[in-house]
């Protein structure tokens, strides 16, 4: 325990308070500059645009990540091939990013594969006006492949928690109201909805980690300067950090660890509340 | 006729009914969700001339569109000949992801499991507060620890070695987590049991912390080695030499033009990946529950 | 749990084959690898050594004429031969000699005999002249005497017919006869000084004539005797065929043996046996006098190396003679350069070939490799060997620097850049071609 919690406190407390103390501090001379160096972070554009993604990202991402996820829990729930299709729907998370950006590049490009196939469909249909193929990672479209990659990874796995929280769900209500003839719809409704409150919460609380975890792929499809649309955080930290500008860096990190910590924090109280 | 069986028939055939459709949409799901994967053997099959004539137009030599051969019309191990014989820089690659992987797997197990153990089956001051930290610095996005880690990194003259990798992977907190939960499954009455038949706390340790905790360990290596088989931002941030990279940094590395390596490279790094999935499948899904589980 | 075991063996499997992958794709690649020797380029100096093959050649040599008219028997040196006084050259055909010799003097004969006729006849001449011009001179000498009697008569005559005067009364007859006796008397006075006169200037006419006539066959004898003095080729001519007649008898005498006169080397023998001989030069030697030179002819790179007033070595073959000479000149002639060393007299008697060397050491270069270690590709560069961080860790690799080429020999080259030092690994030696970049290994 104790060997555990050393490394804990120095490969993550100790350095994030002097990440803390650092923030007020020029780098170079290690000045105290007070909070000139959040001022700086707010005011800097690509901090604003970084945020504003974000923000955008998440606030779009939970709630499709959450939805599907959750219609496919709830269509798995009773299915006697369940397990296999959550091994299949679990399969991304084994797959190596670099191997998805590889299959995306060819399928996502100006030329490529997703663009063939619609301008082929379109064809067809020839009431339909001629489709110019879409410049994915250069255009507004690149938040949708992001996103698109980001819900094929992580599907399965919010899945696997839907059905854990549907399966907490005492059977006999749902059975007793199925005797009383209520429809789906009610039941989803009157029972199921109140009963997976909780799970909710959490579920949405994770996504929202989720998401600012699944930076990889982001990155490693559109580099370091991408479309604007999907110039998030994670990549003006990183710049950041290879600009090696760490006052600013530092500055940012503890704003965002606060928020996240706040996250967390209410996730935490959530399921403590759960236990009582 | 009882009423509860005509209830029962009822439900038997709603059930089917909807059993269909949910299969059906299931199918499609998983599906698209394979759909990529399928194109992985194409690529890595496929003769160069034909990859190069697919993909011409991505590699801005041709008007048109991709055109992709599920199964390439002249399949060759040409790429696996030059991947598996010819590229030595490939197997040294393969072998420090392994390396770092299994280094960083065995670390966790070591100050994972005791903390674990220590969370699950003793109650002492400040145990809250400490798990609810453990929790917090589990959930942070690398970005936001790569300031405070590269700077311990600095302080120990870690940063460019392997090391700067594997110890903060170490001494993550998420396996912790996750064997935690595995342990909490364990009944404690089992162990109070065990505490008044005068087991010492090794013993109850070892001959029923770990087989019945089992599944929460097992989740976490599985998940473990799936997070750290793939790193990209850690070795790039903190490794500075090409030679300690791991394959997943080098794949990215390879221009579109060489697809069909880096497709061979793909098949070859899925290989361990997907062995381990199959193997640690029923734990995996177990240690997602664990994260979204109650307390 | 059955299916859990069997994927186990397939993960193991597949490491262990990739465990032998690695050391199969280590081997093949290490197998690829070009071998290669380096060494760290020195401060040291080039040593070019200049090798030119040349001629000998003699200037201010000799020349033997050939004994014009005459058929060579056999010729008895060759060039390179050393003769001294008294070698016998070549030998003549003693037999045609004799006829040739008899033809000749046959000839002298007849122009001697010629000769004296025409001075006989001239002598005559004068000897008749002076008969005539002594006669005519004594005709006239009487005729004048005879005048001058006659004359000296007359006078008397005058002189008594004087004394005769008649009295003054005498007579005038006799007066007229008297007086007419004078008149007759100084008539004839008068004549005989006129006779006299006239026979004076007869003499002096026939002197004259006659003195012509003498000077006349004088001068025809001269004239015969001049055909001699006079024309000179004339007389040469006599002389030549005099001294050859001289020689040739002397030649005779000798049984046909031509010697030489003075000590030395024959250079060239332009006679063949058999061969009547002209008058030109039949043979050539060189004598204590003579100089001789050594000539070569140097390409454009070589000329670089030497410069007027260089000492060089010189040897000949076929001989252990060496020695060392300096430069006197080197002249460009289309494209190529001409190489002029005056040798000292004794020097490379009879020899025709020399073999210039030069051994010319340069400045100290800072930097100087072996000569395979240099590459040309239009320009000249070397691999330096360099360690670099690849995904294999540290490996050799090489990389091309492009030098300067300052000076080489055959074995080394000076070179110069920047960026060498004197501890950079120059690739010397490789097994396999090499480019930039290129990962290699040592032996």
């Amino acid at each position: 325990m104790l060997p555990g919690f050393a490394g804990v406190l120095v490969f993550y407390l100790l350095p994030f308070l002097e990440v803390v103390r650092r923030s007020f501090l020029k780098s170079g001379n290690n000045a105290f500059v007070g909070v000139s160096n959040y001022q700086t972070v707010f005011t800097n554009n690509a901090f604003l645009l970084a945020v504003r993604n974000t923000a955008f990202y998440m606030a779009l991402g939970v709630p499709i990540l959450m939805g599907i996820s959750l219609i496919l829990a709830l269509l798995l729930r009773n299915l006697v091939l369940r397990r296999k299709f959550v091994s299949v729907m679990l399969l991304p998370m084994a797959v190596p990013a670099a191997v998805m950006v590889l299959v995306l590049r060819i399928l996502i490009d100006r030329q490529g594969l997703i663009n063939g196939i619609v301008t082929g469909v379109s064809e067809k249909i020839a009431v339909l006006p001629i489709f110019e193929g879409i410049d994915y990672l250069n255009s507004g479209w690149a938040l949708v492949i992001v996103l698109c990659s980001f819900l094929w990874k992580n599907t399965g796995y919010m899945v696997i928690l839907w059905l854990a929280g549907l399966s907490a769900l005492p059977k006999e209500v749902e059975e007793a109201a199925k005797v009383d003839g209520a429809n789906r719809w009610q039941n989803w409704h009157y029972i199921i909805r109140p009963g997976l409150s909780g799970t909710t919460f959490t579920i949405g609380m994770l996504s929202v980690l989720q998401i600012f975890k699944s930076y990889r792929e982001v990155w490693m499809v559109a580099g370091s300067y991408p479309q604007e649309n999907i110039y998030f955080l994670q990549h003006l930290l990183q710049n950041w950090y290879l600009k090696l500008e760490f006052d600013r860096m530092a500055a940012l990190t503890v704003l965002l660890s606060l928020v996240l910590l706040v996250v967390c924090l209410c996730l935490q109280k959530r399921l403590e509340q759960n236990i009582r | 006729m009882g009423i509860t069986q005509i209830i029962s028939g009822k439900l038997k055939k709603r059930k089917k009914k909807n059993s269909w459709l949910a299969t059906v949409i299931c199918f499609l799901m998983a599906f698209i969700i394979c759909l990529p994967l399928l194109m992985i053997p194409g690529g890595a099959f496929a003769d160069s001339s034909e990859i190069r004539q697919m993909l011409s137009p991505v590699l801005g030599e041709a008007k048109g569109y991709v055109d992709w051969h599920i199964i390439p019309f002249y399949p060759t191990l040409e790429h696996f000949y030059r991947l598996l014989v010819a590229s030595p820089a490939f197997y040294k690659l393969f072998w420090n992801t392994v390396g770092m992987t299994a280094a960083i797997l065995v670390g966790q197990l070591l100050v994972g499991l005791p903390s674990a153990w220590a969370f699950a089956a003793f109650q002492f001051r400040g145990r809250d507060f400490l798990f609810g930290l453990y929790v917090i610095l589990m959930l942070l996005p690398f970005q936001v620890m790569l300031l405070p880690q590269y700077i311990v990194l600095q302080k120990f003259e870690l940063y460019g070695n392997p090391a700067a990798v594997i110890l903060p992977a170490v001494f993550s907190t998420f396996p912790v987590f996750i064997m935690y939960r595995g342990f909490t499954q364990i009944d404690s009455e089992i162990l109070e049991a065990a505490r008044l038949d005068g087991a010492g706390e090794m013993q109850i340790f070892l001959r029923i912390g770990l087989p019945l905790g089992q599944m929460g360990i097992r989740a976490a290596m599985v998940l473990s080695f799936l997070e750290y088989w793939n790193l990209v931002e850690q070795p790039m941030a903190f490794l500075e030499e090409q030679k300690d990279w791991p394959l997943s940094l080098y794949l990215p590395q390879l221009d579109i033009a060489q697809a069909g390596f880096a497709f061979a490279v793909s098949v070859v790094v899925l290989i361990p990946a997907l062995f381990v999935f199959a193997l640690g499948q029923d734990a995996l899904e177990e240690g997602i529950t664990y994260i979204g589980m109650k307390e | 749990m059955e299916s859990k075991k069997k994927l186990w063996r397939g993960l193991a499997a597949f490491m262990a084959v990739m465990l032998i992958m690695t050391f199969v794709s280590r081997m093949v690649y290490v197998s690829r690898l070009p071998r290669i020797h380096w060494t760290n380029p020195t401060a040291a100096s080039i040593t070019n050594k200049l090798s030119a093959e040349g001629t000998v050649e003699v200037v201010n040599s000799e020349a033997i004429t050939g004994m014009e008219g005459l058929l060579v028997k056999r010729v008895c040196v060759a060039a390179g031969e050393q003769i001294d006084a008294g070698t016998v050259l070549y030998e003549v055909d003693t037999e045609d000699l004799q006829v040739q010799l008899a033809r000749l003097e046959a000839e002298e004969q007849v122009w001697q005999e010629q000769v004296s006729a025409k001075r006989r006849e001239a002598a005559t001449e004068i000897t008749r002249a002076q008969e005539d011009y002594d006669t005519t001179v004594a005709e006239l000498d009487r005729k004048i005497a005879d005048e001058t009697r006659l004359l000296e008569d007359a006078m008397e005559d005058l002189d008594t017919h004087m004394f005769r005067l008649p009295k003054e009364d005498a007579p005038d007859e006799i007066w007229i006869a008297w007086a007419d006796e004078r008149t007759r008397i100084d008539r004839e006075i008068e004549e005989r000084k006129l006779a006299i006169e006239e026979a004076g200037f007869e003499k002096e006419k026939v002197l004259k004539e006659a003195g012509r006539d003498i000077e006349d066959a004088k001068s025809a004898q001269n004239e015969v005797e001049g055909a001699y003095s006079s024309n000179y080729s004339a007389i040469g001519q006599v002389q030549e065929r005099q001294n050859k007649i001289e020689t040739w008898k002397s030649i005779l005498e000798d049984e046909g043996r031509i010697k030489a006169e003075q000590e030395g080397t024959v250079l060239e023998v332009m006679m063949q046996s058999g061969v009547r001989m002209g008058a030109d030069a039949v043979m050539r030697y060189a004598n204590a006098e003579s100089s001789r030179i050594f000539r070569t002819i140097i390409s454009q790179e070589q000329k670089s190396m030497v410069h007027t007033g260089d000492t060089v070595r010189i040897s000949f073959p076929g001989s252990s003679e060496e020695v060392g000479e300096t430069i006197d000149s080197i002249v460009q002639e289309n494209g190529s350069y001409t190489v002029t060393i005056w040798l000292e007299p004794d020097v490379a008697k009879g020899r025709t070939e020399g073999i210039m060397e030069l051994t010319s050491t340069s400045e100290i270069y800072d930097f100087v490799v072996p000569k395979q270690a240099l590459h040309n590709d239009g320009g000249n560069y070397v691999y330096v060997l360099e360690e670099r961080s690849g995904i294999l860790g540290m490996e050799l690799s090489v990389r091309s620097l492009t030098v300067r080429l300052l000076n080489e020999n055959d074995d080394n080259a000076a070179i110069a850049d920047e960026l060498l030092t004197n501890d950079m690994k120059i690739v010397t030696q490789s097994d396999k071609e090499l480019s930039n970049g290129m990962a290699v290994m040592e032996y």
